[in-house]
């Protein structure tokens, strides 16, 4: 019931002003600026991303699930919008007590905890079989980059397997110790170690009577709440945080959106860089939204004037909504949909 | 040629820890060496990865396999890594981009690399691959490339014009499962009549056959749990049905004390899918429930059980499917459920196997539509969403598309006559294929009839003869169960620890597990 209670988290979240599609990007961590902006609109920022692997058809399932239980009930007048029931209401306040949702920060950790959490099982399944003297293992991942990335870190490590292996074990243990033991455990029967191979996510289901989606969902929300962990004390977990170390603090913002913000501060303007980086002036807005969103120093003051500014955010809060479609119909004709986005983007930071 | 052969039996040691090859493996690997094309048929588990990978170790150059399954690409490159050769790799649609570029660009640093059909007809691959030395060409499950092959895919039919791009590097084309029409077929669409034959019987001495009929799904089942309290080995059990394979195997969960059972098919994500096969290959499980996917090539020695839930839909699946069972050669069992409704479902699979003529009708209207407006055509997965056709039937259509030259590098080329006549000849092509998938189904239906020696039916469309059975022979020559017994899987019994017992042993703290 854990994902049952996620989306419903996000309906609730979204207040009726976004469709289905919207969740289901959400939680997928499509990196369409949309996305990202609802995230931050709509305080869904931890959420964002928490299931990569979550399909069209499963989420659509589930979405049916909860209309059929009466727990969403559709929005007159708007196809593929949904508002809780009271008695959804309940049932999430119930599930909160049931499920940490706490452990999540999707839109810092979604690609950093897949990463992270491949280099230790494949760290922990190659110190442990060379220092038993076995060389013949089946690698747990062949994902290039994890395998390359542990082959360095191993040659530093090797010959000492045993040190490494306690380092990891203290490690390890002051972690999961803040966890309540079931989440401990669930965490160390993925593990695969000498002549043992880890669980399935379907073998972990049937241990812990969960759906395969919630096992997911845990396993996501422990990992993040131990590079959170990591990251606030790292000097307790050396090891660890150099798994994590080059993952985290590249600013998520694309690269192509990073050079047309370079041209911006040499000053070129918008029909510039369209022309010269041969792209659509629609592509260009995209990314200065973008920046807006990430970068605090950023002003879009030249990009749409005070006055406009203060239009848009007063039809914000007469209206109620983060709704593109609604503010733009409720202001002068002259603000274009990439002014909204701008001050949409910027707002976050405004509150 | 004593010198010669000499060098090689060093090799196989040096490089494999063998000390003597098995039966076809030296007369291939010599033929290769000496840049003859060879076509190869031997048994299933006797080996016929050494004859392209001893090869590929000790020449200059570089060797391709063409391999069908993801799984089993990943599984012999890990064996082959484990080996210590290190410059292979399965180039395959896991890989990101930028990891898929990077293997491209390092492309002579490789000696074996494994590609599926479908990616080595992607131009960037192929302009890489045009400038190496290609030596050798190796198609594994050479059925595969038959239209008569029970997996037929459409882009193994393009291998021959890629053999000629390559420069024309030797050729060995390796199956375990090919009657005499599927062998020639094999060399036609290679363009190689001259190839060399080299034949083995393919029948498995070390395996007993037996069908047993049952009423219905539940007695099935109940036949499970009674076969699976008696023994305790290492087995399979193949489903036609993803769905079916996960729920038997929480029944048999439930219901089998002391048994691990897991399920494993092609919907899976990748680190489950190596768990589980890893799992079983160290006998930490004792039970899959599987598709096909867990098939062709999977090589684990001492499997001895291998039970179908379902009817095979050809009989060279089945052959491959129960040739999973007693590498090491010791006696296995292959079991085969049915009931008398089960002939439904294979039929309805089948029939879904292959497009329709209404998809047919769809199609050509479709692309008229887009010839009229459009230059280029959309992209595949536009055009399956849009006709509502899975991804086999349009890789299907595209390929007899470009026969007729429909479509051209990506254009559609409108000329009413063609169509016409192209129209006539692809409908003539899907009733020819689903008449033969009917046939196909048929040969398993009688086989399940059959009151003949089991043995003997299976494998008389293949070759002319059979060798005795080591030891039991099938349920019509007179299976005797209790006769049977194989040794019981030796398995350490996990403790249930509690989390932090378990990390410790598992990370291996603690004086009681030091080397020595
Ligand atoms: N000369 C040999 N001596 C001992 N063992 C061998 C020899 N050659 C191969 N083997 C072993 O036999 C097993 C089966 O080999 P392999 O997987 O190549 O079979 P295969 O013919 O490809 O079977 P399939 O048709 O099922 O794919 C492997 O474990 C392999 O290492
Ligand atoms: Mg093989
Ligand atoms: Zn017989």
């Amino acid at each position: 019931m854990f994902l049952e209670s996620i989306i419903l988290k996000c309906f609730y979240q979204l207040n009726g002003e976004r469709s289905v599609s919207s969740v289901y990007h959400l939680l997928k961590g499509n990196k369409s600026i949309q996305t990202i902006q609802d995230a931050h609109s709509y305080q869904l920022e931890t959420l964002y991303g928490i299931y990569r692997h979550l399909t069209r058809n499963s989420f659509n399932q589930k979405v049916s699930f909860l209309v059929e239980k009466e727990y969403l009930n559709e929005i007159e007048g708007e196809t593929n919008a949904f508002r809780l029931t009271g008695q959804a209401l309940s049932c999430l306040a119930e599930s909160k007590r049931q499920f940490p949702f706490e452990y999540f920060n999707g839109l810092r950790y979604n690609e950093t905890a897949d990463t992270f959490q491949l280099r230790l099982l494949l760290l922990i399944q190659t110190l442990t079989n060379t220092k038993m003297r076995f060389y013949q293992f089946i690698p747990i991942t062949d994902q290039i980059s994890v395998e390359q990335w542990v082959k360095q870190i191993y040659r530093k490590m090797k010959s000492n397997e045993a040190h490494a292996l306690q380092a990891i074990y203290q490690e390890l243990y002051q972690l999961l110790q803040l966890f309540p033991d079931k989440y401990a455990s669930l965490f160390v029967e993925r593990l695969t170690g000498y002549k043992t191979y880890g669980k399935s996510m379907n073998q972990l289901a049937e241990l812990t009577k969960l759906s395969i989606m919630d096992v997911h969902l845990l396993l996501t929300g422990i990992i993040h709440k131990m590079i959170q962990v990591i990251e606030t004390k790292p000097e307790q977990f050396p090891v660890l945080s150099f798994l994590i170390g080059d993952l985290i603090e590249q600013i998520p913002i694309t690269n192509s959106a990073n050079l047309t913000y370079q041209l911006l501060q040499k000053q070129y303007t918008i029909d510039q860089i369209a022309v010269m980086r041969n792209l659509k002036i629609n592509t260009i807005h995209d990314h200065i939204v973008e920046i807006a969103l990430y970068d605090t120093a950023f002003s879009i003051d030249h990009y749409i004037n005070q006055e406009k500014q203060q239009q848009i955010i007063d039809v914000i809060n007469q209206e109620n909504t983060f709704k593109l479609r609604d503010i733009k119909k409720a202001v002068h004709d002259d603000i274009s949909y990439f002014e909204i986005r701008l001050v949409l983007a910027k707002k976050k930071l405004l509150k | 040629m004593q010198q010669h052969a000499l060098n090689l039996e060093d090799a196989l040691q040096t490089y494999f820890q063998y000390d003597t090859f098995r039966i076809g493996q030296k007369e291939i690997i010599q033929d290769v060496l000496a840049g003859k094309d060879v076509l190869g048929i031997l048994p299933t588990g006797s080996g016929k990865s050494i004859c392209y990978q001893l090869p590929a170790r000790i020449e200059e150059g570089l060797t391709i396999v063409v391999s069908p399954l993801i799984s089993l690409m990943i599984d012999q490159v890990k064996q082959l890594k484990a080996t210590n050769f290190k410059e292979v790799v399965a180039i395959n649609s896991f890989m990101s981009p930028t990891e898929r570029r990077n293997v491209y660009q390092n492309l002579v640093n490789y000696k074996l690399i494994y590609v599926s059909p479908e990616l080595l007809q992607q131009q960037e691959l192929l302009n890489r691959l045009k400038q190496i030395h290609v030596r050798l060409f190796v198609i594994d499950e050479a059925h595969c490339i038959s239209q008569w092959g029970h997996e037929f895919r459409p882009d193994y039919l393009k291998l021959s014009a890629t053999i000629k791009e390559l420069n024309d590097p030797t050729v060995l084309a390796l199956s375990a499962t090919a009657t005499p029409e599927v062998q020639s077929d094999i060399m036609n669409a290679l363009e190689k009549p001259a190839m060399i034959k080299r034949i083995y019987p393919m029948d498995r001495e070390n395996i007993a056959f037996i069908l047993e009929e049952v009423s219905n799904d539940h007695e099935k089942i109940d036949r499970l749990i009674s076969i699976f309290n008696t023994y305790h080995v290492p087995a399979l059990i193949y489903f036609t049905s993803r769905l079916a394979a996960e729920n038997t195997a929480s029944i048999l969960t439930q219901r089998l004390a002391n048994r691990d059972v897991a399920f494993y098919h092609g919907g899976m994500e990748q680190v489950d899918r190596v768990s589980i096969q890893q799992q079983f290959m160290n006998d930490q499980l004792d039970i899959i429930c599987c598709t096909s996917a867990f098939g062709m090539g999977i090589n684990k020695s001492n499997i001895r059980l291998i039970i179908h839930f379902h009817i095979p839909l050809q009989l060279e699946a089945y052959i491959q499917e129960v040739g999973r069972a007693g590498r090491d050669g010791k006696s296995s069992v292959g079991v085969l459920l049915f009931s008398q409704r089960d002939a439904i479902i294979p039929n309805h699979i089948i029939q879904n196997e292959l497009p329709d003529e209404t998809d047919l009708k769809n199609v050509f209207h479709y692309l008229y539509t887009i010839s009229q407006t459009e230059t280029k055509n959309p992209v595949d997965e536009q055009i399956e969403e849009q006709l509502q056709l899975n991804e086999n039937h349009w890789k299907f259509f595209k390929y007899q598309l470009e026969k007729h030259g429909m479509i051209n590098n990506n254009y559609i080329v409108y000329q009413e006559n063609d169509w016409k006549i192209a129209y006539h000849s692809i409908e003539q092509v899907i009733k020819q294929r689903m008449q033969y998938k009917e046939e196909k189904l048929h040969e398993v239906l009688s086989w399940v009839q059959s009151k003949n020696c089991l043995r003997k039916d299976l494998y008389q469309s293949f070759q002319s003869s059979y060798r005795q059975s080591m030891y039991q022979c099938c349920s019509n020559c007179g299976f005797s169960w209790n006769d049977w017994k194989p040794e019981k899987t030796n398995k350490t019994i996990e403790k249930n620890a509690d989390w932090k017992e378990r990390l410790k042993n598992l990370l291996l703290v603690g004086e009681t597990h030091e080397t020595n």
